[in-house]
């Protein structure tokens, strides 16, 4: 064959939903393009800078420092909310769709505020593209569309953390009693993953826009990490059973997760962070500021930040923190975003990455933080009230549990 | 079809773009073929790309747009042609438009656009591949696409045998279908494709033989 002729066949080549793909690329891109801000295009910009740095030296001196202590509550006043003033979630500051884990069960809470419960079960977690949430009840998981419809359900005893192969949702790994199993996204092929694994949710790895690199014998699609009793950590593939690495013994961790870009995972346990290569090489531990424990933990979309809650015990009661630890530099350390009296328990990021949504259990409130200005912060107050509507006893503060769907941008 | 337009050339002889991919300067090795051409028809595009990039850098979407337009149906061609997969051809074409806006604002507008993006597109490209071909496939039908494009081809029967070459290049490895894009697509000569891919350029030459070779096999096959 003539290269020219090559030439010709490959420029010709059909390519399936081309046009349309053209259309939602430029979309995307359009969408990123306008959220960010040119150099330059504002004069006001590097005032701005200079207030934002002068307001992050005051908070990171105020959180970090003995001699802050003092000045805490005057900060306060500048940079947190008032949660007894603060007004009900009547829409989210991000585009979006929000889901809630309440008493009576999980709501799906659209952009502009108006919420539908999806029935009486415990856990709730997106599919990948927010087409169904899988859910749990004492008996079973099931997989529902976000208008409630019951899509497959499940027969297993007390089944939790349910979690999604990320982009193709084609499995599912959930706990039920001291195991790890594993299921189609159909619901169909249940097996057993790992018979006696740690009360931590499962993390898929990140597939197909991997960019790290894999070589010849690694894993393939559906591979997952698993934290074991003793707190090592096993990176297995569910099809083949496969075990590709598994680190030293270490705390058990209370949260897993994969950047964006598979080139980190991160064992949330206690007080530390503990980052792994994709290869399951230990590559740093993070401490959190003295005392703290942390309560959750969650990658930024980008994969470059991963934002930690926890509390601390003080001579004043319980103070909780939120913080933003930059894994993507070369010594990252934690970067204070609010700190306040009471419990910060759940949190989770906006699909754009701007946004930080953290529950404040104390306070029944709900705070939006924009880690990319910490004085920033919209509150919502009384959300225990808003999502049990028509009880009159006390209700838990409800816990936001994912913000569907990963996007662009970020911080 | 989307009928690419003059396929988008380099600027500089051996030049490196400083260019920050997703947050971390990246130094990567640009196209020589722009050195060669010095054509006025070239040379006015590439006055015109810098105007759009600069006029982009400033807040332009309608620049910014031309730049898409421009770039997308090459970068989404050479992903489809290395991966095989319709989604994941438009994600990684995606990814890559997003990595250039990303970093638009430190973008050296003395630079060329295109080299750069088809420089991510196809090693991500061969890095999707590379974890498909090790997966094990369940509930996909990995000709799909193909069975999809063949049913949609409007010109199926008639003497442009354009699925006959997608099909046959789909026998080939995820590294050769690359080299073959960048030579044949994207007219990268191989110390060009040698940059692009980290290669030796001796690599380059025996891969695109055997690619060839394998290509011309296929299609002998297919008839």
């Amino acid at each position: 064959m003539r290269s020219a002729d090559l030439r010709r066949r490959l420029r010709d080549a059909p390519i399936p939903d081309e046009h349309e793909a053209r259309e939602r690329g430029w979309r995307v891109v359009h969408a990123a393009y306008a959220g960010r801000r040119p150099v330059g295009a504002s004069a006001t910009a590097p005032r701005r800078l200079a207030v934002a740095l002068a307001m992050a030296a005051i908070v990171l001196a105020v959180v970090l420092t003995p001699a802050g202590a003092k000045v805490v509550d005057l900060v306060r006043d500048v940079v947190k909310p008032n949660a007894r003033e603060a007004k009900p979630l009547t829409a989210l500051p991000a585009p979006g769709t929000l889901l809630v884990e309440s008493d009576q069960g999980p709501w799906v809470v659209q952009r502009d505020g108006s919420q539908r419960l999806l029935g009486d079960y415990r856990e709730a977690e997106w599919s990948p593209h927010g087409y169904y949430v899988a859910v749990t009840s004492e008996h079973q998981l099931s997989a529902v569309e976000p208008d409630g419809t019951v899509h497959w359900s499940l027969n297993r005893r007390a089944p939790s953390d349910p979690r999604w192969v990320p982009e193709t949702g084609y499995r599912i790994a959930y706990r039920t009693g001291s195991s790890m199993r594993v299921v189609g996204g159909d619901g169909v092929e249940d097996h057993m993953l790992d018979p006696s694994v740690a009360p931590t949710p499962p993390a898929w790895r990140p597939v197909p826009l991997a960019r790290a690199k894999m070589t010849q014998g690694e894993a393939g699609e559906n591979v997952v990490a698993v934290a074991e009793p003793d707190g090592r950590i096993e990176l297995i593939d569910a099809d083949t059973l496969t075990v590709y690495w598994r680190t030293p013994r270490g705390p058990v961790p209370t949260e897993l997760a994969w950047s964006a870009d598979v080139a980190r995972l991160v064992a949330l346990s206690g007080s530390e962070v503990r980052v792994f290569s994709s290869g399951g090489k230990l590559l740093r531990t993070v401490r959190l500021p003295a005392g703290m424990e942390a309560t959750d933990g969650a990658f930024a979309p980008t994969g470059k930040a991963f934002a930690v809650t926890g509390t601390m015990r003080t001579h004043h009661g319980l103070r909780s923190q939120a913080l933003v630890i930059p894994l993507a530099e070369s010594q990252p350390k934690p970067r204070p975003l609010l700190a306040n009296t009471g419990t910060f328990s759940d949190l989770s990021w906006s699909p754009d990455g701007h946004w930080l949504l953290v529950a404040w259990r104390d306070a029944d409130a709900w705070l939006f933080l924009r880690p990319r200005r910490p004085g920033d912060v919209q509150t919502a107050g009384q959300v225990s009230r808003q999502f049990s509507p028509g009880s009159t006893s006390g209700a838990k503060v409800p816990q936001p549990v994912g913000w569907c769907c990963t996007s662009i941008g970020g911080s | 079809m989307i009928v690419p337009g003059p396929r988008p050339v380099a600027a500089g002889l051996g030049e490196e773009i400083e260019l920050a991919a997703e947050g971390s300067t990246e130094s990567v090795a640009v196209p020589l073929r722009l050195a060669r051409a010095t054509s006025p028809s070239r040379a006015l595009e590439r006055r015109r790309e810098r105007r759009w990039i600069k006029a982009a850098q400033s807040g332009s979407e309608q620049a910014l747009e031309h730049l898409y337009r421009r770039h997308w149906p090459w970068a989404h061609r050479a992903a489809y042609l290395v991966v095989h997969d319709a989604a994941a051809a438009e994600d990684i074409a995606q990814e890559a438009f997003l990595a250039a806006i990303r970093s638009l604002d430190r973008f050296d507008r003395a630079r060329p656009f295109g080299p750069w993006l088809n420089r991510i597109v196809v090693n991500r490209a061969i890095d999707w591949a590379r974890a498909r071909s090790l997966r094990r496939e369940t509930g996909a039908d990995p000709d799909a696409d193909i069975a999809a494009t063949e049913s949609a081809n409007p010109e199926r029967g008639s003497p442009v045998y354009s699925d006959e070459v997608v099909t046959a290049l789909r026998q080939l490895s995820p590294e050769h279908r690359a080299v073959v894009v960048l030579r044949y697509l994207l007219e990268y000569t191989p110390g060009e494709i040698a940059k692009a891919l980290g290669l030796p350029r001796g690599t380059v030459n025996s891969r695109l033989r055997r690619a060839l070779d394998q290509l011309g096999t296929e299609m002998e096959v297919a008839r």
